[in-house]
């Protein structure tokens, strides 16, 4: 289970691979937070949460939503995601989420701040699927 | 339908500096690029000529799908990329616009020459940094938006923020749309978008945005410069910023329901981000009467900042206004739709125009041009990268016969964010471009680095490409003095 930083011109582009659905969106939690703020050089801590519930019309439909559900929590609440539990799950038929997303508050003087998100975008976006788990690459617009 | 189509698109040379994407698969209309020799070599690589395809297959598509020199890769549309659509067969589209509605660029003048105040630039600077939020979230302590405002800020744009003090009236005459664009529906945004974006206005946010302190360093054509406030040694500041989460916010609301409208009204994406409904749907209404409550959030934005940049002026270089004479050269968005009146194949009619990464470019004498400018034509604001200069163009006589009047909105990047943080690793960009005169203040080092000049293109290619091709006419250069980013 990675994340990894590809290229892309105009914005940012992240190319995740997981086992599962469940890994592959907890993946992306990472990335995200990775894009806010320099991990290595901030002091992160998970003591603040955030529920997430979500039903969207497709597994694509769902990460997009689900990321952008986290890009309004850092916009409004400086929310910094970075573990997700995961209660409910499921993409056959209607993809649906219930989640808890554990993170920190972002504070400046902790955490290096790197850019702001303006949300993930489906362009290009499909999660492919194959017998050695799933991969898909989704451009943020920053 | 085939899934590859479109990546054996043919490009067909039709002048210097256009080229056509004659019509194949599932497009709908050619596709029309504007780009020379040079901008072509870089463009062939990139994804963004799909994308111009992609543009072509929506339903109603009313002309070409265009590209502009500064072309590149985005996500639905391309960076770039202007389409107009018929006001009934036609659609309109979230993907057209971006996620910052009206991100655009406002030109300030001053009565300063450079020669007064070369040597106070870093105070300037730190000033401006104090006075004008950059990015987090993180607003003025002293401007706090209720409902009630919002409500009123999303009607009145520029002008509900000189009514409260935030400027002058005169200001309003050099802003596209006078400041505001008619037909804001307040009760179409949600309450996420104004949670996101209420702490948010009167900030410039990160990545590509900033404001900028600059001079005017060459004329091109003093007439016109000289009608537009621009005199040599001028000067100037760029403000450069958008709707915030505001807009972004509304984006992403807009898009899951035109995600569901595309398919309730059996529209072919090429690509999921260009979802879409038709103009006259309700889904479609829906969305621009929302769009416009984030445009004229973007236009009260610059307002307020262009407040701050005076009172910096002030504080900085102890000025009256009297003495810095700050005024609006213009102020343009570069990301919105709007319904325009065009001349198309010697007939008016009114379509449906999306300009992502394109600016207007009306002509002299046109209606919508200030009065002030009538004779001369639409200012087109070009800002650079940091380091290099930044151009201030009008629109052209011909401009209306090509691409429904609208011209290029930047340099475009040529590295991406990876390959720039490749580039700089190990280099104090703050100090090269301090050598170079140019002081930078940024609330993120990794914003510096990935916005090294040489992440863009040169835009003086992309603007004489411009100027060739009869989009809009090069009036001044202007080149920078300090930078503030987020």
């Amino acid at each position: 289970m990675t994340y990894r930083f590809v290229d892309h011109t105009g914005d940012i582009a992240v190319e995740l691979v997981a086992e599962s659905e469940r890994t592959l969106f907890a993946e992306a939690v990472r990335a995200l937070c990775a894009i806010l703020v320099d991990c290595e050089e901030s002091s992160l801590e998970t003591h603040t949460e955030h529920w997430v519930s979500l039903d969207a019309e497709d597994g694509e439909s769902l990460l997009v939503d689900f990321l952008n559900e986290l890009v309004f929590l850092f916009d409004s609440r400086r929310f910094l995601p970075m573990e997700l539990h995961v209660h409910e799950f499921c993409v056959d038929g209607v993809a649906r989420l219930r989640a808890t997303v554990f993170g920190d508050r972002f504070d400046a003087d902790r955490h290096r701040f790197l850019t702001e998100i303006k949300a993930a975008t489906f362009h290009d976006l499909k999660i492919d699927r194959s017998s050695a788990g799933l991969k898909t690459t989704v451009v943020f617009d920053l | 339908m085939a899934h590859n189509w479109n990546e054996h698109l043919r490009l067909e040379r039709l002048t210097e500096t256009s080229w056509r994407i004659p019509r194949t698969g599932p497009m709908k209309a050619d596709g029309l690029v504007y780009a020379d020799d040079a901008l072509m070599t870089e463009l062939r690589g990139d994804k963004c000529l799909q994308q111009v395809a992609n543009v072509a297959c929506l339903p109603g598509i009313v002309g070409p799908s265009i590209g502009m020199p500064d072309i590149h890769w985005g996500y639905g549309f391309p960076i770039g990329g202007v389409a107009a659509f018929d006001l009934d067969d036609g659609v309109i589209s979230p993907g057209g616009v971006g996620y910052d509605i009206n991100c655009g660029v406002r030109l300030l003048s001053t009565r300063i020459r450079r020669s007064e105040v070369q040597d106070r630039v870093p105070p300037f600077v730190r000033q401006l940094f104090e006075n004008v939020p950059t990015g987090l979230g993180r607003g003025r302590r002293d401007l706090r938006l209720s409902k009630s405002d919002a409500r009123r800020m999303a009607t009145g744009g520029a002008a509900w923020a000189i009514e409260r003090g935030f400027g002058q009236a005169g200001d309003l005459d050099h802003i596209e749309e006078g400041g505001a664009l008619p037909g804001a529906d307040f009760d179409l945004v949600t309450d996420r978008a104004f949670e996101r974006g209420r702490r948010q206005l009167g900030t410039i946010g990160s990545g590509n945005h900033f404001v900028e302190l600059g001079y005017v360093d060459e004329i091109y054509e003093p007439t016109i410069a000289s009608r537009i406030g621009l005199a040599p040694d001028g000067i100037t500041v760029i403000v450069h910023t958008g709707s915030r989460g505001f807009g972004h916010q509304i984006c992403d609301d807009s898009l899951r329901i035109m995600q569901k409208a595309a398919q309730k009204y059996g529209i072919y994406l090429p690509d999921r981000q260009l979802c879409c409904a038709p103009v006259s749907s309700p889904e479609g209404r829906h969305y621009l009467g929302a769009m416009t409550c984030g445009a004229n959030f973007a236009f009260a934005n610059r307002q307020l900042i262009t407040h701050w940049v005076r009172q910096t002026v002030e504080q900085a270089w102890g000025m009256s206004a009297r003495e810095h004479g700050v005024r609006v050269v213009y102020d343009v968005c570069h990301n919105i739709a709007k319904v325009e009146t065009h001349n198309v194949g010697g007939v008016p009619r009114r379509v449906c125009v999306h300009r992502k990464g394109a600016t207007r470019a009306f002509p002299p004498h046109h209606p919508e041009v200030p009065a002030t400018y009538r004779d001369v034509g639409q200012p087109v604001l070009v800002p650079g990268d940091m380091g290099r200069y930044s151009f201030v163009l009008v629109g052209h006589p011909g401009s209306p016969e090509h691409a429904f009047a609208s011209s290029c909105h930047g340099a475009g990047r040529r590295l991406s964010r990876k390959k720039a943080l490749q580039a700089t690793r190990g280099r104090r960009i703050v100090a090269e471009l301090e050598a170079r005169g140019i002081h930078v203040v940024a609330a993120s080092r990794r914003t510096i680095d990935e916005e090294f000049p040489d992440a863009y293109k040169d835009v003086r290619e992309v603007v004489d490409v411009v100027d060739a091709a009869g989009l809009a006419r090069k009036v001044a250069r202007l080149r920078p003095l300090g930078v503030i980013k987020g």
